[in-house]
């Protein structure tokens, strides 16, 4: 038990020491860099503090939050279904963010309410696939069944999406294929803090249902033997994590790998224990994600690169590095 | 006291169990026997509910299905015929029999449920076969068939069940593991008087560990009773389609069934 306690805070300890160098270093570098040294010297109206508090503090925090409850969301719905390949986007929640952003272009919704439009409609696009695969797990109990009517009900969503694309006009095209591509450019203050509530409610909801999770890795049925009520666990985890990830996709688009290459990474090096996992998960999503935006906006100059192409690239990367790489076998405490 | 109603129970439309009626007797092991088919696994699977079942299970007069899923688990546990290879510390595996009795937002076992599960570990004689390892560094996938048994026992016992279910706990093992496993799970059943059902395909094993049988062919009961009652030539022959001799064991005269060729 001790060593346990150990690991947890070394662990714990040791991310948020991670986190904290990375945000310093996203909040200090760019096209003009502002080390924290100097941070002090600026006064309040200064380009400097302007530039720190207007851009890079909302776009670095909207980066942590994003990154967090996408690796968060992950790690649940891996544990959730028992596979390693599931990510927030398998079941078709961004699947439904797409079909509803090309859905607000055609209705002309985006060039009537600009981005707010773009946002609401991206929600209301998975939140409508969330509530879908939830009416679904009711008629339909099983973990195995809600996988697959997830990845249909993905597919349905991009062929529609394709088909819409097609008849629309080209500048409507262009604008939801960059949409897709994620992008954190229009992070803006008030967004940043209504997603560190999001993040902080989910976190703290992930946590309390981490050890139930830690149950359901023995198998659905099992769980309930061991008095796990799997028919509330089930669509409260569908719900928490559909949720997260229809927040995440209406903020910045389609960042896609972070759930899938995080949660992956860490589970092989933390184990198994989600009640260490799930924590670790989120702050290992947002190091991820503020460290790709940073090379988003640092690669190329004058402008920047989507962060969900650069996150692609880079967790894709890792992904064939981690497969081609011998297995390190996992200890998973209850 | 496990009582089965008229129960009835189907596998996606068709049914499998039809019109269960029997009861056990307070702390005695009961074996479940019949050839493949007949719907042993079939029959725990009602009592647990984990398939759609009609009729009525009842322990000490309750009804177990109108319980709470977490009261329901502090009344029966089962241990399953395979227990997965997980790289679970056996310790945390066997604490997790305490899940029911913990409020929902607890995140961690007490020393009060690592020691219950450290007891039930010695009870099975699970604690003294890890090579003096400390239970919570060995890991589930580290043990063999007939230790992950064992421990799948000890985890059950932990849920401190009224009613315990075994669904061919000696399959794949080999015969002292059999007789190991058996002999951990009648010494629990006395110890703390609890029911046993035991779904078992080694008539002679039933035979030397239960008190009563259960015989089922074809989703229905054949005979039910003591198990000499039910080891009878004629009926065993008829349910299970083969000739077989009926013997006595030389030390306890309990009876031993052997095939005809």
């Amino acid at each position: 038990m001790q060593n346990r306690a150990s690991k947890y805070a070394l662990w714990t300890g040791g991310s948020v020491a991670c986190l904290s160098l990375c945000v310093l270093l996203s909040l200090s570098l760019g096209e003009m860099p502002i080390w924290p040294w100097q941070w002090r010297g600026a006064g309040p109206g200064s380009m400097e503090m302007n530039i720190l508090v207007q851009l890079r503090l909302p776009r670095t925090l909207t980066a942590l939050c994003i990154g967090g409850m996408l690796s968060m969301s992950g790690c649940i719905l891996q544990g959730l279904f028992k596979n390693p390949l599931v990510e927030p986007y398998t079941l078709g929640i961004s699947g439904g963010a797409s079909l509803g952003v090309a859905l607000s272009f055609l209705g002309g919704i985006v060039q009537r309410w600009g981005s707010v439009g773009s946002s609401i409609s991206a929600f209301a696009g998975s939140a409508g696939i969330g509530l879908i695969l939830l009416f679904y797990h009711r008629k339909r109990p099983g973990t195995g069944n809600l996988l697959l009517a997830g990845i249909m009900l993905s597919i349905l969503c991009s062929s529609v999406t394709t088909l819409l694309l097609s008849i629309s006009t080209p500048e409507n095209m262009t604008r939801v294929i960059y949409w897709t591509m994620g992008s954190l450019s229009y992070a803006t203050p008030q967004q940043a803090f209504s997603l560190c509530g999001f993040s902080i409610a989910g976190l703290a909801s992930g946590i309390l249902l981490s050890q139930r999770l830690n149950l359901m890795n023995l198998g659905e049925q099992t769980a309930r033997h061991l008095g796990v009520n799997t028919a509330i666990l089930v669509p409260a985890l569908l719900l928490l994590t559909s949720c997260l990830t229809a927040v995440c996709v209406a903020s910045a688009g389609i960042i896609g790998f972070v759930g899938l290459v995080v949660p992956h990474i860490l589970r092989s090096l933390a184990g198994a224990d989600y009640r260490l996992l799930i924590p670790v998960s989120f702050i290992g999503g947002g190091v991820f994600l503020v460290l790709c935006d940073l090379l988003a906006r640092s690669i190329v100059h004058p402008g920047q690169l989507p962060v969900g192409v650069v996150c692609g690239i880079l967790g894709g990367g890792l992904f064939v590095y981690l497969l081609v790489k011998p297995q390190k076998k996992q200890n998973a405490p209850a | 006291m496990l009582q089965l109603e008229h129960v009835s129970a189907a596998y996606q439309g068709g049914f499998r169990l039809q019109d269960i009626c029997f009861e056990t007797q307070e702390g005695r092991m009961t074996g479940i026997i019949g050839p493949n088919g007949s719907g042993k696994s079939t029959l725990l699977k009602a009592i647990c509910r984990d398939i759609p079942a009609q009729g009525s299970v009842r322990i000490q007069g309750r009804n177990l299905w109108e319980m709470s899923v977490a009261e329901r688990a502090r009344t029966v546990a089962i241990v399953p015929q395979d227990i997965e290879k997980l790289p679970v510390p056996v310790l945390d595996f066997v604490m997790m029999g305490r899940t029911p009795f913990k409020k929902w937002h607890q995140l961690f076992y007490s020393d009060a449920d690592k020691a219950s599960a450290m007891e039930k570990l010695q009870q099975v004689g699970l604690s003294g076969s890890l090579d003096g390892r400390d239970p919570a560094l060995r890991t589930l996938d580290q043990l063999s068939g007939g230790e992950r048994q064992l421990a799948a026992i000890a985890r059950a016992l932990c849920q401190e069940p009224r009613l315990l279910l075994l669904d061919e706990p000696t399959a794949n093992l080999d015969l002292a593991h059999q007789i190991s496993v058996l002999q951990a799970v009648a010494k629990a059943a006395s110890d703390v008087r609890m029911d046993t059902l035991l779904v078992i395909h080694d008539i002679n094993l039933a035979s030397a560990f239960c008190h009563n049988l259960l015989c089922l062919s074809e989703g229905k009961v054949a005979a039910a009773g003591g198990t000499s009652e039910v080891l009878k030539k004629d009926l065993l022959e008829k349910v299970y389609g083969t000739g077989l001799c009926i013997g006595r064991h030389p030390l306890n005269g309990r009876s031993l069934v052997l095939p005809e060729v």
